[in-house]
C-alpha cells in the first residue's frame, strides 16, 4: 500500500484568502453547506484541501529526518463518502522508525445555523504493529454524518531521509485544491518523476534554511480541481496513471565526509545495479549448477534447443517464492539449493547458466505491470529482472519463473513497456518486451441445431503463445474436473464431454483442446422459423467499453487474434431464409480489425470471423474508434440467421 | 553374527519415520473431487483448570495441485489470553522425503486482519511455504495455552469442500466433573467413527472420508457437514467465570457481565432524547423517531478489543464519537430508548443472506456475529438493525431476517426467530407500458412497486447519482440493447416499507424486422434468464432460501396500421417449486395487454429434484423470450 502523505501549510501566505481560508480550523459554512462536489457530482466526498510539505531537520545525536506535514480537509457529502473519514498512515521500521506524531483532527458539522466542532479524542487513534517492519497508524473521525467536513493534520518523522514518498496528486474521489512542496537540501540530488496525464509544473525556488543553516530548493506545486480517478477495463494498473510525482535519489554529497551516487542515467543505474553485490556477481557463479546442468544439455545442439533446454532446467530447479526484485534475495546458490527463490535469484541464475551453456545472455532490467512505466531513469524504476540471450542477432527473452513461460512467452506481469539489457562492461541498452508474435485463439466447430432449440457441436480450439501461457497455469492449478466445469460454466451452462487435451506440457507447441458440446435454448423458434446466431454461444453480447470517454491507453498485455471458423447443418426440411450480410472493419492506423464472412448452401452455413488487435496498448485517443468498432462488432455478432420450413 | 533384534527394530522405525505420508499410500477413493487429502487432522484438547487449557493441533496435509495449496496454511492465531507455546511445520516430498523443517522463528508475527475493522487486537503467527512440486505433504504442529476456556476448538471431519480426510481425531481430556465438556455430535451418520467417553477423556477417531464437491443453490455447508460442538458449562473468559446450561442462564450472563451499566448517558442527551419524543405517547412511534435519530447520526466503525469482542462500547463514548460496532450501536440505541421510557432487548443473531439459527439446546459464545435490537410491543418484537443509516424502522431485510437468535433480557436469554420475508411478501409488481414506433424503436414507462426483500434489494438506488442510476436500469434491462434512461423518479415509504420507482426509457432497433413484419420480444421489462447450474449428478439437496413474487402488466401500442394475427395460448406453469403464468389479450385494436406472473417459493428438496426446479427455471427463462409478430 501507497502511504498517503500530504502536509500542513501553517502560514498560508499570499494566497487570495477572499473565497476560501485553508488554515486549520478555519472551515467555512459554504464549505459545510455545499450538498454535491460542482465538477462532479456523483462523488461521495471530496478533498477540500490537500497540504503535504516536506523537508529536513537536523536533531543532535539522532542525526537527519525527513519531516512530512500533512493537512487534510475533506468534505463528506454522503454515506458512501464516510470511508474518507478514516486515515491509514503506513510506517516503516527497520534499524530506526518512522513515526506518526502530532496527530490532531476536528469534525465539522452544521446544526441550525451554527457550526459544531468535534475534536479526534486520543482514545480514536490506533497504533498497530502490522508486521516486523511495519507499522500502521489509524484512525477515523468522530461525529461523522452525510454533510461533514472532516479536517486533520500530522507530522511523519522519518530518518530514512533518502526516501521520500511519492506526492499523490489524485485519488478516487476529487481534489478541490492541493498544495504541496519538497525541499531538498544542496546535499541531495533527487530526480523528480511525474505521472499521469495533468500538466505538472512545479515552481522551483531557492532559499535558505534557518534551522539547518543550508540552502534549499523548494519545489511547489498548487493545483486545483483535479477530477477523481474511474476504474476502466484493460488498465494495466490504475496507479501508473495517477497524477503524481516522485522523487528519486540521485546521489548525496556531504562536504567532507561523504559522496554517494545512487543514480542519474540509465547507465548510472546500471552500474549502481552492475556492482552491487546482490546483482553483477550472481552471473559469473557456476559451480553450484555446473554438474547437473552439463548432464542435463549433453546432447543437446544448436543455440536455440540449448537455450530452451536451459530455461526448463532453471524453471523445474528452482520456483518463484513470488517476490521481486532485481538484485537477490537468498543468493542464486541457495535458492538453487533450496528450490526457491525470489526474481533476481531465480533469473540471475539463468543467466549464469546460459552462459556456462555458451549463449551469450544478460540480464534484462524491467518493471512488473503492478510498478509502473519506467519512462526516467532511476533505481526505483526496476523492481524486476529477466533473461536474455542472443541467437545470431536476435535476442530471446527468457522468465524462469513460472512453469508455463517459455522462451519469448514472458508471465503476463513482465509484459510492461521497455526493459533495459545490461552487460558485463556496464552498457545497457533498452529491450521492448512486448511479444512479436499474435497470441492465436482459434475455434473451429461444427454444428447440429436440435428440435428442441438445443445445439450438439465439436470443437476445436487452438491457444499460442501467451494465451496458451495462461490456459495452462489455469488448467494445471487444480483438477481437470474442476477446469471443465468452470469451462462449462464460463460459456453459459453448456455441456462438454469427449474431452481431449494435446500439447499440455510440450510448451513450444499450441495448445488443442477437442470436445464435443451440448447446449440448451440456443436457438428461437418464433412462428414455424428457426432464429440464431451463428457465432452461437461464443457471440460477443455486450462491448468492453461501455464508458463515454477514456483517460487511459488500453492495454491487453500483448497482441492477439481470435479465430471462428463455424459450420452449422441446416436441419432437415429447414432452408436459409437470411443470413446476416458479411462486412469487414478496421480500426485507424490498423490497430485493430474485425472480419465476418458468412455464406450458405443448401445444407449448410459457413462463418469465418476474426477479431485482431496487432498492438497491446492502443492509446486513449483511439477510444472512440475502438468504442464504435465494438458496437458494431456486437451488433454485427448477434444479428440472425434465419431458417424457414421448405 | 546375529543382528540384534533391538537393533532391527531400530532401523525399521528409523525408516518409517523418514519416509512419512507418501503420496502413493493415499487410496484412490480419497482422490476423488480432492484437492488436498489431510492424511492426519487431530486435535488434542487437556483442560487442566475453569481457566487453564491446553491445545495440541496436528496437521498433516497432501497438497495434490495449487487449488489445495489453501488448505495446506500454516498459521496459528494469538491474543493477551492466548499464547502460542510451540509451533513447526515440516515439508515433505512426494516419496515422503522430508525437504524442509520450519522452525517457530521462520513464521512471521502479523497483526490480524478481518478487513473491515478499524482496529483489532488478534495477532498470528503464520509461514508462507512456497510449493516447488505437486504433490506436497505439510505436516503442521502447534500448540496454545489459553484461560480462556469459554470458547472450545471445534470439530469438523472435513473442513470444506475440495479435501478427503485419511484420518481425523479430536480428544478432550478434564480434570473433574464439573470441567467436562458437553459435545454434540452432528450429522455423524454420513461417516463411521470411534468414540470413547471415559472417565476424563472423550475421544472420537474417523478414517477415510472422501471429498465433497461445492454445488450451487446447496444449503450451507455447516449445516450437513460431520462436526462436533463443544463447550463447557463451567468456564472462563478474558477474565471472567460463568457457568452457563442454557440460553436463558447465557442470556444472564451477558446481562449482568457485559450490558450493565452501559447504557448510562449523560443528562444532556437523556434530555435531548425526551425533547425529540415530546408530545408522543405510543412507544412504538417513540422508538421509531430514536431509531431514525441514531441513523441520521451514527455510523458504523468496528473496533475490537479483548472482552470488546463480545461486550458494546459503553453509550456514553458512542455518544461522544458518533460512531460504534454493531454492538456499540445497539446498545447506544437501547440506551435512549430506555432514556424515553421504551423498553427493548439486545439481540445476538449470527447475520449473512444465508440463514442460519442459534441451536436451541445448545448455549456457547461462539454462536452469532452480529448485534440488533428487539422492541416488545403489542407482544411482538419489532426488530431494528442499529448499524444501518437506510433501512426502515423494523425490516431487517436479509441480513438477519428468518433465523433464530439470541435476545438477552434482564431475567435470562431467550431463543427467537426474527421477522421472516417469504414468497408472496417479497413482491415486485410491475406496470409499465410501451409503444412500438414504425422504425422498430420503442418508448417507455416503468413503475415497480417492491415489498419484503425485493425491497431490500432496490431502495438502495434511491440517492445514488444520476450516471449510477442509468447504469443500473441498463443493466437490470440488459435485454434491450442501446436503452437510453430518460427520466426517473423515487418514492420510499418507510412507514409501509414499499419502494416505487418511476422510469421513462426509449431503445432503437427493440424490434426487428423480418420483411414487412415485425418480431416483438414482447416481455420487455422482466426478463427473466435465470438457469440454475447444470450438474451431470447432483449430490447436494437444494434450498430456496425466501421465495418471491414478480406481477407484470404491460400495455404495449403497436404502430399505426399494424395488428397482431393470432394471439399466443395462455401459459401457465404449476410446479412445487412455484408458478409461472403468461397471457397475451388484445386492449382494442392498436393495444396488447401483456400479463405475467412468475412465483417461486421457499423450500429444502432433495437433489433429486434439482433437475426438476432447473426445468421449471429453463421454461420461464424460454417463455419470458416470448416473441410476437404483427404485420401491417
Amino acid at each position: 500500500m501507497t502511504k498517503k502523505v500530504i502536509v500542513v501549510l501553517l502560514l498560508t501566505m499570499g494566497y487570495t484568502l477572499s473565497a476560501q481560508d485553508y488554515k486549520f480550523r478555519k472551515v467555512s459554512k459554504e464549505e459545510l453547506k455545499e450538498k454535491v462536489y460542482a465538477k462532479d457530482s456523483t462523488a461521495p466526498a471530496a478533498y477540500l484541501y490537500i497540504n503535504r510539505k516536506s523537508f529536513y531537520r537536523y536533531s543532535k545525536g539522532e542525526g537527519l529526518f525527513l519531516i512530512t506535514e500533512i493537512h487534510k480537509r475533506i468534505k463528506i457529502y454522503n454515506t458512501d463518502g464516510f470511508d474518507y473519514a478514516t486515515e491509514t498512515i503506513n510506517l516503516y521500521e527497520g534499524d530506526s522508525e518512522e513515526k506518526a506524531t502530532a496527530i490532531k483532527g476536528y469534525t465539522y458539522t452544521l446544526e441550525g445555523d451554527d457550526i459544531v466542532e468535534t475534536k479526534l479524542g486520543k482514545d480514536g487513534i490506533f497504533k498497530t504493529q502490522q508486521s516486523k517492519n511495519r507499522n500502521q497508524v489509524k484512525f477515523t473521525m468522530p461525529n461523522v454524518k452525510a454533510g461533514s467536513v472532516v479536517e486533520f493534520s500530522y507530522t511523519i518523522r522519518s530518518p530514512y531521509v533518502q526516501s521520500i514518498d511519492e506526492f499523490i496528486f489524485q485519488d478516487a474521489i476529487p481534489i478541490k485544491k492541493v498544495v504541496a512542496s519538497m525541499r531538498i537540501l544542496e546535499y541531495f540530488k533527487f530526480r523528480q518523476r511525474q505521472k499521469g496525464f495533468l500538466p505538472l509544473v512545479p515552481k522551483v525556488d531557492s532559499s535558505r534554511d534557518p534551522n539547518l543553516n543550508l540552502n534549499v530548493t523548494i519545489t511547489s506545486f498548487d493545483l486545483e480541481h483535479i477530477p477523481a480517478m474511474k476504474r476502466e477495463n484493460f488498465v494495466s494498473n490504475i496507479r501508473n496513471y495517477r497524477a503524481g510525482v516522485k522523487f528519486e535519489i540521485i546521489s548525496l554529497e556531504i562536504p567532507g565526509s561523504t559522496y554517494k551516487a545512487y543514480s542519474k542515467t540509465w547507465d548510472d543505474v546500471v552500474k549502481t545495479i552492475y556492482t552491487s553485490g546482490s546483482f553483477g556477481d550472481e552471473l559469473d557463479k557456476s559451480n553450484y549448477f555446473k554438474e547437473e546442468l552439463d548432464v542435463a544439455l549433453e546432447g543437446v545442439a544448436g543455440e536455440e534447443a540449448r537455450i530452451k533446454k536451459v530455461l526448463e532446467f532453471a524453471k523445474q530447479k528452482v520456483k518463484w517464492n513470488t517476490y521481486r526484485g532485481y538484485g537477490v534475495d537468498e543468493g542464486t546458490r541457495k535458492a538453487y539449493k533450496e528450490g526457491t527463490g525470489n526474481s533476481a535469484d531465480i533469473n540471475l541464475m539463468l543467466v549464469a547458466m546460459l552462459k556456462h551453456a555458451g549463449i551469450k545472455a544478460h540480464p534484462v532490467l524491467t518493471s512488473t505491470r503492478d510498478h509502473g512505466v519506467p519512462l526516467f531513469p532511476t533505481l526505483q524504476g526496476y523492481n524486476y529482472v529477466i533473461a536474455a540471450a542472443k541467437v545470431g542477432d536476435t535476442y530471446h527473452l527468457l522468465d524462469a519463473t513460472n512453469s508455463y513461460s517459455t522462451m519469448d512467452v514472458l508471465p503476463t506481469r513482465t509484459l510492461n513497456w521497455l526493459g533495459r539489457m545490461v552487460s558485463e562492461n556496464g552498457n545497457s541498452e533498452t529491450m521492448d518486451l512486448m511479444p512479436r508474435k499474435k497470441s492465436i485463439d482459434m475455434v473451429m466447430m461444427q454444428v447440429d441445431l436440435n428440435e428442441d432449440g438445443s445445439i450438439d457441436a465439436k470443437i476445436r480450439q487452438q491457444y499460442t503463445q501467451n494465451n496458451a501461457y495462461m490456459f495452462r497455469n489455469m488448467y494445471n492449478k487444480g483438477t481437470e474436473e474442476s477446469f471443465l466445469e468452470e469451462l462449462e460454466k464460463e460459456q453459459g451452462d453448456i455441456e462438454i464431454s469427449d474431452y481431449e487435451l494435446k500439447n499440455n506440457e510440450e510448451l513450444y507447441k499450441p495448445i488443442v483442446q477437442n470436445y464435443s458440446l451440448y447446449k440448451e435454448d440456443v436457438i428461437e423458434t418464433i412462428s414455424g422459423k428457426l432464429y440464431f446466431s451463428p457465432m452461437l454461444h461464443l457471440c460477443t453480447m455486450e462491448s468492453p467499453f461501455k464508458a463515454e470517454k477514456r483517460e487511459y491507453p488500453v492495454d491487453y498485455g500483448f497482441p492477439w487474434e481470435d479465430k471462428y471458423m463455424i459450420t452449422i447443418k441446416i436441419p432437415e426440411g429447414y432452408k436459409v431464409e437470411s443470413v446476416p450480410e458479411s462486412m469487414a472493419l478496421s480500426l485507424p492506423d490498423n490497430v485493430g480489425s474485425f472480419k465476418y464472412l458468412i455464406s450458405a448452401t443448401d445444407t449448410t452455413i459457413n462463418l469465418r470471423a476474426t477479431l485482431s488487435s496487432p498492438t497491446a496498448v492502443i492509446p486513449a485517443n483511439y477510444y472512440e474508434f475502438l468504442k464504435q468498432f465494438y458496437t458494431q462488432i456486437v451488433e454485427k455478432e448477434t444479428e440472425k440467421v434465419v431458417l424457414s420450413k421448405i | 553374527m546375529r543382528i540384534p533384534t533391538f537393533f532391527l527394530f531400530v532401523l525399521i522405525s528409523c525408516f518409517s519415520f523418514s519416509q512419512k505420508f507418501k503420496f502413493s499410500e493415499i487410496s484412490p477413493e480419497l482422490l476423488k473431487n480432492a484437492d488436498a487429502v489431510a492424511r492426519l487432522d487431530a486435535m488434542d484438547i487437556q483442560i487442566s483448570a475453569i481457566n487453564k487449557m491446553a491445545y495440541t493441533a496436528h496437521t498433516a496435509i497432501t497438497v495434490l495441485n495449487k487449488d489445495g495449496d489453501n488448505f495446506a496454511r500454516t498459521r496459528a492465531f494469538y491474543d493477551k489470553e492466548k499464547r502460542i507455546k510451540k509451533i513447526e511445520a515440516f515439508v515433505y516430498d512426494a516419496e515422503g522425503n522430508e525437504i524442509e523443517h520450519i522452525k517457530k522463528k521462520d513464521f512471521r508475527d502479523i497483526a490480524a486482519v478481518d478487513g473491515f475493522s478499524l482496529y483489532l487486537d488478534d495477532r498470528l503467527l503464520f509461514h508462507r511455504y512456497v510449493p516447488i512440486q505437486y504433490p506436497y505433504t505439510i505436516e503442521f504442529i502447534y500448540e496454545i495455552e489459553t484461560s480462556d476456556t469459554g470458547v472450545m476448538p471445534q470439530w469438523y471431519f472435513i473442513s470444506g469442500y475440495g479435501i478427503s480426510v485419511e484420518q481425523s481425531r479430536y480428544s478432550i481430556s478434564y480434570p473433574s466433573q464439573d470441567l467436562k465438556p458437553v459435545v454434540v455430535e452432528n450429522n455423524l451418520t454420513n461417516i463411521a467413527f470411534d468414540k470413547k467417553d471415559e472417565n476424563s477423556l472423550v475421544s472420537y477417531t474417523s478414517n477415510n472420508i472422501q471429498a465433497l464437491k461445492g454445488e450451487s443453490l446447496s444449503p450451507p455447508f455447516n449445516t450437513f457437514c460431520p462436526k462436533l460442538s463443544v463447550r463447557l458449562p463451567n468456564f472462563h473468559y478474558k477474565g471472567y467465570n460463568a457457568k452457563i446450561d442454557n440460553w436463558q442462564e447465557m442470556g444472564l450472563w451477558i446481562d449482568k457481565n457485559l450490558l450493565s451499566g452501559r447504557t448510562d448517558l449523560e443528562a444532556s442527551t437523556i434530555a435531548k432524547a425526551k425533547m425529540l419524543v415530546n408530545g408522543v405517547s405510543d412507544d412504538l412511534e417513540k422508538a421509531k423517531i430514536i431509531y431514525q435519530y441514531v441513523q441520521d447520526q451514527t455510523r458504523y466503525i468496528s473496533v475490537q478489543i479483548g472482552i470488546g469482542g463480545f461486550q458494546p462500547i459503553s453509550a456514553i463514548e458512542v455518544d461522544k464519537v458518533k460512531y460504534g460496532d454493531c454492538k456499540g450501536l445497539s446498545n447506544y440505541t437501547k440506551a435512549l430508548l430506555e432514556a424515553v421510557g421504551v423498553a427493548s432487548y439486545y439481540v445476538v443473531v449470527q447475520a449473512g443472506n444465508t440463514k442460519v439459527d442459534f441451536v436451541d439446546d445448545f448455549a456457547d459464545l461462539l454462536q452469532g456475529n452480529h448485534a440488533i435490537l428487539a422492541i416488545p410491543y403489542n407482544d411482538q418484537y419489532y426488530w431494528i438493525d442499529c448499524t444501518s443509516q437506510v433501512h426502515p424502522f423494523g425490516f431487517v431485510g436479509d441480513f438477519t431476517d428468518d433465523r433464530k437468535v439470541l435476545v438477552v433480557k434482564p431475567d435470562g436469554g431467550e431463543i427467537v426467530r426474527t421477522a421472516a420475508y417469504l414468497n408472496e411478501k417479497n413482491l415486485q409488481k410491475t406496470v409499465s407500458q410501451y409503444q412500438i414506433l414504425e422504425d422498430g424503436s420503442i418508448d417507455g414507462e416503468v413503475t415497480i412497486k417492491t415489498t419484503g426483500v425485493q425491497y431490500d434489494n432496490r431502495f438502495g438506488i434511491k440517492g445514488r447519482s444520476k450516471e449510477d442510476v442509468i447504469k443500473h436500469y441498463r443493466e437490470f434491462w440488459d435485454n434491450i440493447n442501446g436503452l437510453e434512461v430518460d427520466e426517473f423518479s423515487f418514492e420510499n415509504n418507510r412507514e409501509d416499507v414499499v419502494f416505487t420507482e418511476k422510469v421513462s426509457v426509449h431503445a432503437s432497433d427493440y424490434v426487428s424486422k423480418n420483411g414487412s413484419d415485425l418480431i416483438i420480444p414482447v416481455n420487455a421489462f422482466n426478463n427473466n434468464g435465470y438457469v440454475p447450474t447444470r450438474y451431470r449428478s447432483r449430490k447436494l439437496p437444494f434450498r430456496i432460501q425466501r421465495g418471491f413474487l414478480d406481477e407484470d402488466e404491460c400495455t404495449i401500442e403497436l404502430p399505426k396500421d399494424f395488428s397482431i394475427g393470432q394471439l399466443p395460448e395462455k401459459i401457465t406453469k404449476e410446479t412445487k417449486f412455484g408458478t409461472y403464468e403468461i397471457e397475451v389479450s388484445k386492449k382494442d385494436d392498436n393495444k396488447l395487454l401483456y400479463k405475467r406472473k412468475l412465483l417461486v417459493l421457499k423450500g429444502d428438496y432433495p437433489k433429486e429434484e434439482y433437475n426438476a426446479y432447473r426445468t421449471f427455471r429453463r421454461f420461464v427463462a424460454k417463455n419470458d423470450n416470448l416473441k410476437l409478430i404483427i404485420s401491417n
